[in-house]
Parts: C-alpha cells; structure tokens; sequence
C-alpha cells in the first residue's frame, strides 16, 4: 500500500506521531490569520463595505450561476469553440483520464507537464496515466516535491506544508544528483527551476486547472505564484485543462469580484504574482477544456450541501481550523483537506474516504467564518456525520455511550454510583483538587478525570432558600425556568446553582422543570440523529409546560434548540411546533443578564479578589451570538478588567465526543489554549459553556498549571453581596 | 500595455509564445507603460481586457517577480519566471 491510498487510522497515528507537524502547522496559521485580517480590513476599507457583504454578493453570483449551470456551460462551450478550443463535459473521472490519454495516444505525446490542478489530483491523473505509459510531471514547486515524496497535497494552497526542510533537501538531492543543505532554502528553489525547465521543452502537453471559467468569453483564469503554469501553455502544443463545473462564472466582472476575495483568502495577497487569462487555442495548437461533474450535479441536489459548490478552493477553512493544526491534511481530509474536504469528499470520492475523518471536526464554527463564499461549513460537516453514522462508520463505544445517555433513568443511575465511586475516593486519599488520580494510559493522561459531586445542581438550588433581588431589577415578578444542562448538573453543580443566584438576583423566581435531561446535541453532533430526536423529546416534553422564559448555563443547549430541533423535525410538524415553542423561549445566561434579566452595571463587586481572563465559547463567539461575549459582561458587572488573552475564540478542544475519539487531537488543541492562558498570567480562567469548563479545568489539573478555571456563573456569583 | 495603480501590476497581452518567451525566461523583466495608460483599479484593466477578446487570447496581470513559499512557507523570489520586475512609467 502506498503512503497516499493509506487508510484513516494510518495518517491519524502517523500524523499523531510527528512532533514537528503542530509546530509548523500553528506558525503558518497564525501569521497566515495575521496577514489575511490585515488584507480584509484594507479591502473593507477601500471597498467601504463589509467582507460579509462582498463574500455574500459574489457567493450570490456562484449559487445563481449553478442554477442555471448547463445554460452557462452551453454559453462558455459556444464562445471557447469560437476562439479554437475543444470543450468536453465528462461525467466521471475515469472519464477524464481516459479523453486525456487518447487524445496523448493520438498525437504521440508521452510527457505532459503540469500546472497546479486540483480536479487532477480528484481524478488521482498522474497516477492513472502512468498505468497507460505516459509521464505526467508536476512544475509548481510544492506538488512537484509531492510527487518526488508519492505524497498527496496536505493543503489545498500550500500542498507541501507537511514537508520539513531536512525531507525536501533529500528527496530533491535524491532527484537531482546533489547533495543540499537544507537551510539554504533559495539553493533547492534554484536548483528546482533548472530541473524543472528541461521538461516543458520535451513535453507534448501541458495541463492546468482553472480558478474560473468565464462563459462570456469562453476564457479560463488561473492564478499562479510561480510562473509554471505560463510555461506550462507556453512551450508544449497542446493545452489541457481540468475544471470541476462549478467553476464557470458568467462574466469578467465576476472573475474580478472573485479575485478581491481568492488571493487575499488564499496566501493572504492582494493578488497573485500571475493572473492568466487565455482565451482559445493558440495558432497551430490545440486546447482542450475539460468540464468535470464527477458528483457535483449530485451535491447540488442534495439538500444543505449544495452551496459547497461555491468553494473557489483557498484553503482559508483549513488556516483557521484547530483540529487541522493539530493532524494536519493528510488526515484531516483526503485528496481535498480541511473542511470542505469533509463535505466533498462523500460526493467525489464516497462516504467511505470521508467518514473517518469526520469526528476530527470539533463544530466550533471558525471555518465559516473565514470562507470567502460564506459555505455554511459547519452544518455541512454534521449531515455528512449523520450519512456517515447511517451508514454504519460510528465506532461501537460512540453508539453504546449515546444510547446510554439517552436513558435518563440510567444516566441518572450511572452518575449515582460515580458520585459514590468518587466519594470513596475522596475518603482514600485519591482526590486531589476535585480530580481522581487514576492510572490512565499514556494517550489519555492530559486530562484528568473529574470526581463527580454527591449532590447535581439542581439538588443545590432545591436545598437553600432563594436570593433576595438586588435594587431595581427588571425581570422582578417573572418566574424563569432553569435549564441545567446535563453535563453541568452533575459535573459542574455549581455553575447552575450560580446560574440560579444570578436569575434570583434580577429578581424573577427560578424554577426547577422536572424530568430535565439532555436537549439531544451530544448525540445530534455525532450524526446519531435517532438517539438525538429522542433526547430532544425528552427536554421539550419536560419544558413546553407554561410560558416563562427559559435560561441555561449552557449556550451549546441554546444552539442545539434553535438550530438542531428544527433539523431533527423537519419531516415531523406537529413536533417541529413543540419543539419552536420551546427553543423560542430559551435564552443563554449571559444574554439574559444583559437584557431582560439585566444586572446593573458594578452590581457585582463583592469580596472575591484576582485577576481573570476569559476563554469564550468557540461555537456563539463564531456565530456571533447574543452573550457570546462573556468577558464584557463580567467587566460590566465586577468592575474588574479581562487581562488579555491570545485567540480568546479558538477552541478548547473538548468538541463534545472528539477529545474522546481523537484524544490527541483534544490534547493538542488544549495545550495551545493552555499556553495561551499561561501568558495570560491570570489567576482564574472563566469561560461560558460546561463542556469546555470541564475540560479546561480537568487540563490545567493534569498540567499542573496555577490557575484555577471556573464557569462565569461561579466567578459572578461570588461577588454577589452577601445577604445573609 | 496597461497598468493597474490599485495592484501595482502590468498586464501583458502576448498571444504568440514567442511573445511570452521574454516575459518567461529572463531572469530580470522590464516592462515599459506609458503613464496614460495607467487604469485605477483592477475592474478597469477587467473591463478593458472584456472588450478586446483577440488581445485576451493570452493576457496575464503580473504583480510583482515570480515566487513560491512551498518549502516551509519561506518566501523565495524567482522559482520558475523572472526573479526581477522593473516597470518603466514613460511620461
């Protein structure tokens, strides 16, 4: 088996494996986020709109000109023809390879030389005409060195990220005859370009991609840093070019609109070094443009996934993405990486090569809000789970855990006897700041394991009597339904009993909804859509009772109402009903305590003392949600300003199932979020949701870090007066 | 020749390979534009290039010298085209 056909678990644990990869991997996309920002915000300058606006104007030009995709096909086919060119639809990648060799067959041609091409890489082409007795050679820098390595690109922009100094110095010695010294960066580059000349003067064909094809003038646009795609139209006598069809825009002032977004979300540059445009086959020589579907009809019929075809291929999903900086694309991915390979992958290649990395994805969002086509990435990502879990690719533990977790009785049972299991513990000695110390293998040990509280949150609030309201309270007389969440109920009892102090302290009264368990999210992020729809039923029977309002410490539960239910209803109106009615009333804690249950401002300054900083929820800070931002809430209210934080809104790692199924990826995320808080120098660390608290806190306990981590509602309520 | 104030780039018109031989394999490129012809932004050299469709037969803005960042991301002036660009504005 080659390095490239190598199954998931392979890159994973190789992946896993190189220590040098998380390094380099977060360099590149720091400064990558850096530089990119800075472009966007000149753009937004100039252009006096925001990048929303434009990525939604020119994503509004790919969705209507996919609509009408074989009108505009007909067009391009027309105007290309005229200018001399040849245009073939193909519809499968077999397809493709073979009009590429018999045209090569027919003309003699052994040698072809390519730019740049990711549909080729779709079509796996080299590989596939070698097996006919042609030699396909890759000149851009990065694939060229791939193809020395059999490796596939780990980056749509950037294919060679992966690659070391010391790796490249080698096989390009090996290649060339000489030995290099892998500092000297600009030698291998030279040496690269001799060695690559020889080849376009003894190829009969080059071929290259297309970032566009433009229908009213039947030309193709590439954008190139390089200059080997010029040579590579330049010098053979016959130009191939592979294009997915969803690359035809209409006109050239869409392919300018596409170029204020392309480069800038690509490499971070205003432009490319070179943007070609070529227009037909040149005198006496041939071009052949070849229009590939290869499931991308498909994709546009199936429902939430067909925006993914507005994807101009910039990587930007990737530069952002914690879990890609942690295994990188080899295993995050498979020929396409990063987030969209998570989606197109099922329909170019099936759901087997795209299933297994699919619980790498930790939903926190980022991606999305980078893309510069606005592909709603992140709700992509989980129907393509719920294919995946469907078709059998969740792995058993997953399955059993979730069917367990939607049994409340059980639940509730288990839990029990891990409150006693843990209790024992802390009478043994083995507790130690609320964590057990428990032999636990090498991979898992960067975490560790809470003990689990003998009384749930809710117990806390049922047990004391309620708060007496601070002075001039707007929510006083209401009554507010508490949701605790699941998790926080009984491993983080405390954030929802603060919760409750908090409502109280608005001056509404807090009630318990009984029968409360878990909203379904767990299971729905999984793509266990059965398991979700219960739990889901479960949590509305348990609240649509009366009208109060709904507020939790959890704003994941809030997403999972509003967004999900609907989702896991939609064939099911009498439900989807129930299920609206209830997400309408829910609201996060944080925004409620800005709006109807708002505090005063510097109504929270009681005794606790020590500076903070605040994590924030990936998922609502990425969406931009209501109380996404916690750490202005707390300043508002304490007085106390947020020391700052670096990348305050990248993930933890905790991602709900993956920091279980992929623990070095939860562990990798974790160890950039806890250097991050390190700098910080704070005392406390507070963040918004349970899930990521837990996991903060269990982190910094198995590090050793100083810290203490705590969910806001806590930090908040202990600066509440005492009223005693 | 035109030249786009927006971008700082040159685009060269060059139908016939031989024209490109130039413009591909010398190692320092110098481009000579006459002020007038210089357009404010790249929608301007777009909308020029739409209305010239044998000129467009092989047009290519060129910003800058050729480059790569394939080898550990480190930025490397002239991989495969000229390492050096030059752009003479003739008044």
């Amino acid at each position: 088996m080659s390095a490239s056909t190598a199954p998931f678990k392979v890159h994973y644990r190789r992946s896993v494996g190189d220590p040098d990869l998380k390094p380099r991997l977060l360099a590149f996309q720091r400064s990558w986020r850096e530089s990119r920002d800075a472009q966007v915000r000149r753009l937004e300058q100039r252009t006096e709109r925001p990048f929303d606006e434009l990525r939604r104007d020119f994503a509004a030009v790919k969705d209507s000109t996919l609509e009408r995709i074989d009108d505009y096909i007909a067009e391009f086919r027309a105007n290309a023809e005229a200018a001399g060119a040849t245009v073939v639809e193909l519809s499968t990648a077999e397809e493709a390879v073979n009009y590429i060799a018999s045209v090569c067959k027919s003309r003699g041609i052994d040698l072809v030389v390519k730019s740049k091409s990711m549909v080729s890489e779709e079509i796996e082409l080299n590989h596939e005409l070698e097996q006919r007795g042609i030699t396909a050679i890759e000149t851009d820098l990065g694939e060229w060195l791939l193809q020395l390595a059999e490796e596939r690109p780990s980056h749509l922009v950037m294919p060679a990220i992966h690659q070391k100094r010391q790796y490249v110095a080698e096989i390009l010695g090996e290649e060339l005859g000489r030995k290099f010294d892998p500092d000297d960066i600009p030698a291998m580059v030279a040496s690269a370009r001799d060695g690559l000349r020889r080849h376009y003067l003894s190829a009969g064909a080059g071929l290259t991609g297309a970032n566009a094809l433009v229908a009213e003038t039947g030309s193709i646009m590439v954008v190139t840093n390089e200059g080997n795609m010029r040579l590579a139209t330049s010098l053979p006598d016959v130009h191939f070019v592979t294009a997915g069809i969803e690359k035809l825009i209409p006109t050239w002032a869409d392919a300018e609109r596409q170029l204020q977004l392309l480069p800038r979300s690509a490499t971070a540059q205003t432009l490319s070094t070179y943007t070609t445009c070529i227009t037909g086959a040149q005198p006496g020589k041939e071009m052949h443009i070849i229009l590939l579907d290869n499931g991308r009809r498909a994709m546009r019929e199936t429902d939430s996934i067909g925006d993914a075809l507005r994807c101009i291929r910039c990587g930007a999903c990737a530069n952002v993405c914690p879990p890609y900086q942690v295994v990188g694309g080899h295993t995050f991915g498979h020929i396409y990486t990063g987030a969209i390979g998570l989606v197109n992958t099922t329909f170019h290649h099936g759901i087997e090569d795209a299933a297994g990395p699919q619980g790498l994805c930790v939903s926190c969002g980022a991606c999305e809000t980078v893309c510069p086509v606005a592909i709603p990435l992140p709700q992509q990502i989980l129907e393509i789970r719920h294919l995946a879990h469907d078709r059998g690719h969740a792995p058993l533990w997953e399955r059993a855990v979730l069917r367990l977790w939607a049994k409340p009785k059980l639940f509730d049972a288990l839990f029990g006897i891990g409150a006693l299991a843990s209790g024992l513990a802390r009478l043994t000695g083995l507790v130690r700041s609320d964590h057990i110390r428990l032999p636990l293998p090498r991979r898992l040990r960067w975490r560790s394991v809470p003990a689990l509280p003998l009384r749930s949150g809710q117990t806390l609030v049922k047990s004391r009597a309620p708060r007496q309201p601070l002075a001039a309270s707007p929510a006083a007389e209401r009554t507010v339904d508490l949701f605790a969440q699941c998790l926080a109920d009984r491993l983080l009892p405390s954030a929802v009993d603060s919760a409750a102090k908090l409502i109280e302290a608005g001056g509404a009264t807090v009630n318990l909804p009984e029968s409360q368990h878990c909203c379904g999210l767990p299971a729905f992020d999984a793509g266990d859509r059965q398991s979700a729809r219960k739990m889901a039923q479960q949590t509305i029977e348990a609240l649509e009772q009366g009208s109060n309002a709904i507020v939790t410490p959890a704003p994941s539960c809030v997403i999972a109402m509003q967004e999900h239910w609907p989702q896991l209803f939609s064939d099911d109106p009498a439900w989807l009903e129930r299920a609206a009615a209830v997400a309408d009333r829910v609201h996060d804690l944080a925004a409620w305590l800005e709006g109807p249950g708002r505090l005063p401002d510097g109504s929270l300054q009681g005794n606790a003392q020590g500076s903070w900083t605040a994590h924030r929820f990936c998922q609502t800070s990425n969406r931009g949600d209501p109380g996404a931002r916690i750490d202005l809430l707390v300043e508002r209210l304490t007085g106390e300003p947020a020391l700052p934080l670096e990348e305050p809104e990248v993930c933890c790692g905790f991602g709900g199932l993956t920091s279980l199924a992929a623990p070095e990826v939860g562990e990798g995320i974790l160890e950039r979020k806890l250097k991050c808080v390190a700098e910080s120098g704070c005392d406390t660390l507070i963040t918004n949701n349970p899930g990521c608290a837990i996991h903060l806190r269990a982190g910094a306990n198995a590090s050793g870090a100083s810290h203490e981590t705590m969910h806001y509602a806590d930090f908040l309520a202990a600066r509440l007066p005492r009223t005693e | 020749m035109l030249a786009v104030a927006e971008t700082g780039s040159v685009l060269l018109i060059e139908p016939a390979p031989i024209d490109r031989a130039v413009s591909l394999l010398t190692k320092h490129l110098i481009v000579a534009v006459a002020e007038q012809d210089i357009v404010d932004e790249l929608t301007d050299g777009f909308r020029w290039l739409a209305e010239q469709p044998h000129a467009a037969s092989y047009a290519t803005f060129v910003t800058g010298p050729s480059r790569t960042a394939d080898i550990e991301r480190s930025l490397t002036i002239g991989v495969q085209g000229p390492s050096r660009l030059t752009v003479a504005v003739l008044r």
